[in-house]
């Protein structure tokens, strides 16, 4: 901003003129003008790029399963109406197309999964914990004595979660817990719930084969996997991941080889 | 009593195929038609194009119905079934490799007998069909 006072011929001062140069403001007004509209565009065409690869990878999924029921169908046929025909090696083969066919399979509805925990909505509310886990145990024969030992330890303090989702979580958690012990080990789970200023934390400890410090990052990525083939397809953990962080919290895990796994999700408090 | 005639409709030959087995297997008297896309469904069901001989392909007492089928969607001849007003309420039994919840939740609003995943297991499928035998959808032989 400049000034100057204006004389007439006399010398006489007639006016005081200010001038203030404003071209910087327009051209940052354009510049943030230019920008917003800039990002307009660019979140729109984000949108309709992720909306056709969620599209994209329904659509393969689905189609991907067709030729492997007819593998697995097939097999089956030959399985029911040829087997007299058949010599050992041949009736072995038979078994490895139908398993490696089931394992396919596998991994494709838990990467439809995923791509559900992606797009699914997730509505918070209070969850009681608990009560979760309670009706969970009580549907799954195959996680009570003898098979395994479950305890919920102490109180839980309600989370802002999704209940559905939630339980996702912890079918996934229980399941890994559980598969992975050495061989004669009765699995024991012990959960119990942490508060953290605004955010309660849930644990799930296992006596299990435990997890190698290299490998704490890697495991919650998809189709990750520590084990054999045949023990999962490594979209378990994926899946708690996302949809942990889609109600808002986090995951992490501790654990070292032969000394069982310590995982934990943390939630908002209520 | 005479079966009544079953529709199919499905893309998939070797779905299709394996129906056939499972039709044989679970012995289920009512013969099949198979229409390969939602277009053909509709056809079939008002008996027009290569559809109007009605003795050869006669109004079926069952749609088994596939969702993912080429023209228009199973959802969408679903949605046309239940508007006509001649075959609104015939019973139709969802046939789907999907088994995504908004799927089921969808056919269901619209007025669906049953939902069926589609198995690996061939012999699911005799499994199925005996329960839609019991249901009274299908007719056993004998």
């Amino acid at each position: 901003m400049s000034g100057a006072i204006v004389h007439d011929a006399t010398g006489k001062p007639l006016a005081y003129v200010i001038i203030n140069d404003i071209s910087e403001r327009k051209q940052a007004d354009e510049q943030i003008h230019k920008l917003h509209t800039d990002l307009q565009t660019r979140t729109v065409e984000l949108q309709e790029t992720v909306d056709e690869l969620e599209h994209f990878s329904y659509t393969l999924t689905h189609d991907m399963r067709a030729p492997l029921r007819a593998l697995c169908g097939f097999a089956q046929l030959i399985q029911d109406d040829s087997l007299q025909s058949l010599d050992e090696t041949a009736k072995g083969h038979l078994d490895n197309i139908k398993m490696s066919a089931a394992r396919m399979d596998t991994m494709i509805t838990d990467a439809l999964q995923y791509s559900w925990a992606l797009r699914g909505d997730v509505h918070l509310k209070p969850v009681n914990v608990s009560s979760l886990l309670n009706e969970l145990l009580a549907s799954a024969p195959n996680i009570h004595p003898p098979h395994a030992h479950i305890f919920l330890d102490g109180d839980f303090p309600l989370v802002l979660g999704n209940k559905s989702g939630l339980t996702q979580c912890f079918v996934s958690l229980l399941d890994n817990a559980i598969k992975f012990v050495t061989p004669g080990t009765t699995p024991r789970v012990r959960i119990w719930a942490e508060t953290r200023a605004h955010f309660v934390r849930i644990w799930v400890e296992d006596n299990g084969t435990g997890i190698p410090k290299e490998y704490h990052e890697r495991i919650w990525e998809m189709f990750q996997r520590l084990g054999k083939p045949c023990e999962g397809s490594g979209v378990g953990l994926a899946i708690v991941r996302k949809v942990v962080q889609r109600m808002g919290g986090r995951v992490g895990v501790e654990s070292e080889p032969d000394d069982g796994s310590r995982f934990w999700i943390e939630l908002k408090g209520v | 009593m005479k079966a009544k005639t079953v529709l199919y409709v499905e893309d998939e030959e070797h779905d299709a195929f394996f129906m056939q087995v499972a039709f044989k297997k679970a012995q289920v008297a009512n013969p099949l038609q198979i229409v390969v896309d939602g277009l053909q469904a509709i056809a079939y069901l008002q008996g027009t194009g290569p559809f109007a001989n009605r003795e050869q392909y006669p109004l079926p007492s069952l749609v088994l119905l596939d969702l993912n089928i080429p023209c228009l969607s199973g959802i969408e001849v679903l949605q046309w079934l239940r508007k006509d007003p001649e075959l609104h309420d015939l019973p139709v039994v969802i046939f789907s490799s999907s088994s995504n919840l908004l799927d089921i939740a969808k056919t269901k609003e619209l007025g669906i007998q049953c939902y069926l995943v589609k198995p690996h297991d061939p012999h699911e499928i005799v499994i199925q069909l005996e329960e839609l035998i019991k249901d009274g959808l299908l007719l056993a032989l004998k």
